[in-house]
């Protein structure tokens, strides 16, 4: 098959699926709960083809790349690779090919490692990395924001000079930095915490904070700036000509309504977090799929670095969707207009 | 005659990186039980800082009440502490708003948002909490009490939002309601309804009501008294009748005919020029940049309230008996 | 003062042309300076960033040593009167290695957050603009490719290019404008409607003196925040890329690598990583207090200080 042909391919499926993402129009007004959820499911999943699409072309473009046939690779490898993709077809099968075997979840094998599939490195390292993922989103949402709503309620006084000082802190330090100055620290200086691998509890602490630290800046300086904003709202001085208590008016109408831009936060936030946990999991040798992405990149190993970020893709893309109906619950304001009018 | 609210002479500063806005300089009135009283004056005149001040709401900082007294049942607010002042808020003095989108809590329901004024205020037991809330929102008027119960705000309407906001004020049982701009934020036919409403609620209920407006037309309609503020002071204040048929202050005859009437056919006449800049008021009397009848002592000293006849008091070097000669 | 009957004179007509003196007006970015110089911590930021650029250009040179000459007879050494900041695995001084990624990782900040800013004007000026259709479609794409997670790309595009300098201009040029994109669209949508556009409208002036004249110098102030804190976005970026092993390949070194190339010998050599470590954190925080205290000047509600 030609390069011309090839690259006309590849514009003609991009500006297919572009044409596609221009009727549908997710903030179409006066539209109901269920619609607005179902057309942005439809926009991720059209994102997530277009996201297959050009990580097919990368990997046809890549010098070197996994479907560069003259190069050198053991037999074994070759052969699967061949059965798999189909190299000696013509493009659009290779393409289709490679969408049908996505669509059965079937990332295909490993560039580097004979016994190794795309799956199985995801399915071993995934729980680890959503664990520590997880402890450190946990750990980021109630930090930041106790200590945003703190600092709000403070304003400009020590508290609020600490914390902001604190987060500009976390904002300032890149999440490898900070992992190589805990460990230097606390393992190998202290010798109070291990320095490496997964499993005790005690593991878990230095990438934690490592991993959750510059998220909780992020959302401390989040909600301190939404809950200043909320405060000078005027429902803020009903309550209070109400004669409720601060404890009150903070908890039940302040807080609600000014963590509402760190349930948009979420989505970057997962996203903040997964990268983050490539470089903390490499550095603390932990065997998650961060770690296994690294060494995926170091080792050129093709097939992984684009299975995983396809996998990567698709996971945030659920999440983004997810973090979608936590805000539909949260914030009555769009919901569906029941039969009256507004 | 007694009285529910006497404020005297109230100072309220407002600190801005430009300098000290002197908002109140010096505010006295009486309220008396069962009437309804007016406020009447432009934007920025301090009559929505009067109100909070006696709610003791004004945002400290940048507000400061820097002296006076308001005395309400015989005890002085602005000596009571925070706690205290809970007790009072929204049960014997109770407040509504101009920005009716605004003032309810977008993510609680309405029932919700009744409930919390009962559950501060009322003595009732918790079974008959709802009830309550249930009677006092159709007691505002509104149609279906369960449904709006269950409802957010921002599935009424702009003038459903303000009855649900009485409804809460209700709540409390208050003697006192303190209306800011009640209306302003509402269509006219939809304004004439909720000033209806108030003034039943005054009959049936014998809440005083401290009305805050800037427009005369409501003030007429509704207030047996009414005060005229400028600038941080009181200039004018009366029965309804004195104002409006002798005013005795320059501005308020300024104020009147500004007022388009039915079948007048001559032009309006505005008063010229702003308001003065509270950070520096003018030396005399705050008016007479834009007084028409300013006279040299104007520019010098401040007027001094005089009574002219019966409660009708104006603050004002025309009604000294100096100024009578000259005219 | 006494009270007398002639005070009661009507006042003449020169006296009643009484303006009222409000406070003299100052141009808006001179408010805006006045406000910066008052925020210490901003102006802070703005005198460190201001040294680092002096050092990125002046430091190499400094020590003697160039930053890809290799002793290994002197490898691993710490700070010593010869090499100030101590050597690396290679024998190489790390204080002109560190003033040579000073000068890489600001130019890489600085190129960055200037290509964004020209791509993200021109395309959400245009966008916010013409408005309707054309505006639809435009957002729309920035939104489908904000969607995806971006660095996972910088990382593929970066494989594709093949790591070095010019594959990280172009991998954060081609997903850093995004945000400006919106941002810039924001603020010509608001300003749009204003009378002086319409103004300017009726008088016959072209659509593009419009936006070149009015609509951007306008909407300056949060795309000057924003440009300003993609400097450090960006250093940040190209050192964790570093660290993963696709930054600018040896002997050249910016911060990433140097911290990336000093972290594994963290036990033994802590130094290797603190010099680049701290001269990262420096800068992050000399833009962030610099664009916050821009924020807080441009926007004088709220905020610190």
């Amino acid at each position: 098959m030609s390069e011309n042909s090839y690259t006309f391919l590849i514009m003609l499926i991009l500006s297919i699926c572009f044409y596609i993402f221009m009727f549908i129009d997710v903030s179409r007004k006066g539209d109901s709960q269920m619609g607005y959820f179902l057309r942005r499911a439809l926009t991720s999943l059209l994102a997530l083809w277009l996201i297959v699409t050009i990580t097919f072309t990368i990997m046809h473009l890549i010098p070197g790349g996994p479907f560069a046939s003259e190069k050198k690779l053991p037999d074994a490898i070759l052969r699967n690779l061949e059965q798999r993709y189909h190299l000696n077809d013509p493009l659009y099968k290779q393409y289709a090919g490679y969408l049908i075997n996505l669509l059965q979840g079937d990332l295909g094998p490993s560039f580097k490692y004979e016994n190794r599939t795309v799956n199985s490195i995801i399915r071993e390292g995934f729980p680890v990395s959503a664990a520590l993922g997880s402890l450190a989103i946990v750990l980021s949402l109630s930090a930041g924001i106790l200590a945003g709503t703190v600092s709000a309620l403070r304003q400009k006084r020590w508290q609020d000079y600490t914390v902001m000082t604190m987060a500009t802190f976390g904002f300032s330090i890149p999440s490898f930095i900070l992992a190589g100055l805990l460990m230097y620290v606390f393992a190998y200086k202290l010798r109070v915490l291990p320095s490496a691998l997964w499993g005790a509890w005690q593991q878990a602490v230095l990438p934690t904070l490592a991993l959750a630290a510059l998220p909780t800046a992020f959302i401390a300086r989040l909600v301190r700036s939404s809950m200043l904003e909320v405060l000078r709202l005027d429902y803020i001085r009903t309550a209070r000509a109400k004669g409720l208590s601060e404890s009150n008016i903070i908890l039940r109408h302040a807080l609600p309504n000014a963590i509402l831009p760190v349930v948009t936060y979420s989505g970057p936030l997962i996203a903040a977090i997964l990268t983050g946990s490539f470089v903390v999991e490499f550095i603390f040798a932990i065997p998650g799929l961060g770690r296994w992405f690294v060494q995926s990149i170091t080792n050129r190993d093709y097939t992984v670095i684009l299975g995983v970020t396809i996998f990567y893709s698709a996971f945030l893309m659920l999440m983004n969707l997810i973090v979608d109906l936590i805000y539909i619950a949260i914030d009555p304001r769009i919901k569906l207009f029941d039969s009256k009018e507004v | 005659m007694t009285q529910l609210l006497s404020v005297k002479d109230l100072k309220v500063n407002f600190k801005t990186n430009l300098g000290e806005v002197q908002a109140l300089q010096g505010v006295s009135f009486d309220l008396v039980m069962g009437e309804v009283t007016a406020v009447v004056g432009e934007s920025g005149c301090g009559k929505s800082v009067t109100a909070l001040s006696i709610m003791k709401l004004l945002p400290t900082p940048p507000g400061c009440i820097v002296s006076g007294q308001v005395i309400f049942d015989g005890q002085d607010l602005l000596l009571k502490n925070e706690k205290e002042m809970r007790k009072i808020r929204g049960g014997s003095i109770a407040m509504i708003f101009q920005e009716t989108n605004t003032s309810l809590n977008p993510t609680l329901k309405v029932g919700t948002q009744i409930m919390e004024v009962l559950q501060n205020h009322s003595e009732l037991p918790a079974s008959e909490k709802k009830q309550r809330a249930l009677e006092v929102i159709s007691m505002a008027g509104l149609p279906d009490p369960e449904m709006v119960y269950k409802q957010y705000p921002h599935q009424l309407s702009g003038g459903m939002k303000q009855r649900a906001m009485i409804a809460m004020a209700l709540a409390g049982g208050p003697r006192l309601l303190i209306a800011d701009e009640p209306t302003t934020a509402l269509d006219v036919t939809i304004q004439a309804q909720i000033l209806e409403l108030l003034q039943e609620l005054k009959q049936n209920l014998g809440t005083s009501l401290l009305l805050i407006t800037h427009d005369l037309g409501i003030a007429a309609g509704i207030a047996s008294r009414v005060m005229v503020m400028y600038a941080g002071k009181i200039v004018e204040s009366g029965t309804a009748g004195d104002i409006f048929h002798d005013p005795g202050h320059p501005y308020t005859r300024g104020l009147l005919d500004s007022i388009p009437r039915p079948g007048q056919r001559q032009k309006l006449s505005p008063i010229p020029g702003r308001p003065p800049d509270l950070i520096n008021p003018p030396q005399g009397c705050a008016f007479w940049p834009r007084c028409g009848q300013a006279m040299l002592i104007c520019r010098e000293l401040p007027p001094q309230a005089t009574n002219l006849a019966g409660s009708h008091q104006v603050c004002c070097w025309l009604t000294h008996r100096y100024a009578f000669n000259n005219y | 003062m006494e009270i007398k009957p002639q005070m009661f004179q009507p006042l003449p007509d020169e006296l009643q042309a009484y303006e009222n003196t409000s406070p003299p007006a100052h141009g808006y970015w001179k408010d805006v300076w006045s406000r910066f110089k008052k925020h210490k911590l901003a102006m802070t930021g703005l005198i460190i960033i201001g040294l680092l650029v002096l050092m990125s250009v002046i430091g190499p040179c400094m020590s003697g040593h160039t930053y890809y000459d290799q002793d290994l007879s002197m490898v691993n050494r710490a700070p010593n009167s010869i090499y100030w900041f101590g050597t690396d695995a290679l024998g190489r001084d790390l204080f002109t290695r560190v003033w040579w990624g000073a000068r890489i990782s600001l130019f890489i900040g600085l190129l960055t957050s200037v290509t964004c800013l020209v791509i993200g004007v021109l395309y959400g000026g245009i966008s916010g603009y013409l408005g309707g259709r054309a505006d639809e479609i435009m957002m729309r794409l920035v939104e489908v490719l904000l969607s995806i997670p971006f660095l996972l790309y910088v990382i593929l595009l970066i494989i594709l290019f093949e790591p070095g300098l010019k594959a990280i201009f172009l991998a954060l040029g081609l997903v850093c404008w995004l945000n400006m994109a919106r941002i810039v669209r924001g603020q010509v949508l608001s300003l749009k409607e204003r009378e002086y556009v319409l103004a300017a409208r009726l008088l016959g002036i072209s659509k593009w003196r419009i936006l070149s004249r009015h609509l951007i110098p306008n909407a300056m102030g949060p795309i000057i925040v924003t440009a300003t804190l993609l400097v450090p976005e960006a250093i940040f970026t190209e050192a964790f890329l570093s660290f993963l092993g696709l930054g600018v390949s040896s002997p050249q070194a910016s911060w990433g690598v140097l911290a990336s190339e000093g972290m594994h010998g963290l036990r033994n050599y802590p130094w290797q990583l603190f010099f680049p470590a701290f001269l990262i954190s420096l800068t992050m925080f000399a833009f962030n207090f610099v664009g916050d205290g821009l924020r807080d000047a441009m926007d004088p509600r709220g905020g610190l200080t």
